[in-house]
């Protein structure tokens, strides 16, 4: 039996395409947690999030076959759910009455600042959702004994001191643990991005696409 | 998007854990995928011949000539260990290497290029099966143990099911 929980992204993906659906099912749960985050931020509710968040798998799924190696998984996941979040934002609009399919027609697709409301920046959400994945990711590989005073830490906001008595260790260890934890974390998510070669330099491609509405 | 990271790593790290999806929600997708599944034949040639290639790396890395004094024993036939240069099972995707100097052992994990090698669980263990003492792999696989006393002792990578017996000589 596959370990899908080590293979990267790319593989998973290469196998899924191939036929292999325990892959494709270890894709959708690595990265369930981020997709649906960003459908919960843009669904008007938790049915609607659970509906775009079944569209992008279905949408995935019916592209997978065009995927190529080392195309970069997450780069093409975030293309995938971006038109999906667009396209429900769309249909939406339409049910609404505010944009006809004759005036999306006749006017060319909407800008997605016209789709969405000003303050959403769908781009930018994206990344930070992505982002706050890959770190949370990390963070569950670390051994017990470095991930423990690290959520200590950053996430309950306790002292070093604090941490030390919790733990029943010197304060030194509990400082040496956070830092390297820390580090641990930031090699594990670097890595992550460089395996993803379209995932580096999209910071600056990314940020602002979704802009207000004038 | 490297930068974006480097500068927000502290507040993700302090931010609330993403919740996953509800079971609901997530059957429904992997319901969707296993229904709407079409496969193509050449996507099938493709991924095959990456898994020949990954097969052929795997087992090239374990004969190269400076682990020659790394025994390995492959997951697929665990009771043998192999000394290298030489023939290693033909089904193996995970071996364990090892080396020792002195009072220290050090070792390696190697798996096959589908696979991070990183943050394994090793074991050193008594052989009546008493623990001594545990490690993890840095990115490419190693480990080490130091300072152990003369006698025989078994290394382990539960999560492999590697197992290799070790001497340390007096």
């Amino acid at each position: 039996m596959p370990r899908y929980e080590r293979w990267i992204d790319d593989d998973l993906a290469l196998a899924f395409r191939a036929g292999d659906l325990a892959a494709g099912e270890a894709l959708l749960t690595r990265y369930a947690r981020f997709v649906y985050a960003v459908c919960s931020q843009f669904g008007v509710d938790d049915q609607d999030a659970g509906d775009i968040f079944s569209e992008v798998w279905l949408k995935l799924q019916r592209q997978i076959v065009s995927y190529e190696y080392r195309t970069g998984f997450r780069a093409y996941l975030r293309v995938v759910v971006k038109s999906v979040i667009i396209d429900q934002a769309r249909r939406r609009r339409r049910h609404d009455g505010h944009l006809s399919f004759d005036c999306a027609a006749e006017e060319g697709e909407p800008e997605l600042g016209e789709l969405l409301p000003a303050e959403v920046d769908v781009e930018q959400a994206l990344l930070d959702k992505e982002l706050l994945d890959l770190v949370q990711r990390a963070v569950r590989l670390l051994p017990d004994r470095f991930r423990e005073p690290l959520e200590l830490y950053y996430r309950d906001g306790l002292g070093h001191q604090t941490i030390a008595e919790r733990l029943q260790m010197p304060k030194n260890t509990v400082t040496t643990r956070i830092h390297r934890g820390r580090e641990q974390v930031r090699r594990q998510v670097l890595e992550w991005l460089h395996e993803d070669p379209r995932s580096i330099g999209n910071a600056e491609l990314g940020v602002g696409v979704g802009r207000a509405r004038p | 998007m490297a930068m974006l990271f480097e500068e927000r790593l502290d507040a993700y790290l302090a931010a609330d854990p993403l919740p996953p999806p509800p079971a609901a929600v997530l059957d429904q997708a992997t319901r969707l995928l296993r229904e709407h599944h079409r496969p193509s034949a050449d996507a099938r040639q493709s991924w095959l011949a990456r898994l020949a290639q990954v097969r052929e790396d795997f087992l090239a890395a374990l004969q190269q000539p400076s682990l020659a004094t790394f025994a390995l024993a492959s997951r697929a036939g665990s009771a043998a260990t192999v000394e290298l240069p030489g023939a290693v099972s033909g089904d193996a995707d995970a071996a364990l290497g090892h080396a020792v100097q002195g009072l220290n052992v050090r070792g390696q994990v190697f798996l096959t290029a589908l696979e991070s090698p990183a943050d394994l669980e090793v074991e050193l263990r008594f052989v009546d099966g008493e623990l001594l003492e545990q490690s993890h792999t840095d990115p490419l696989g190693r480990f080490r143990f130091l300072g152990l006393a003369p006698g025989r002792y078994e290394l382990l990578v539960p999560t492999l099911g590697l197992v290799q017996p070790v001497e340390i000589p007096a």
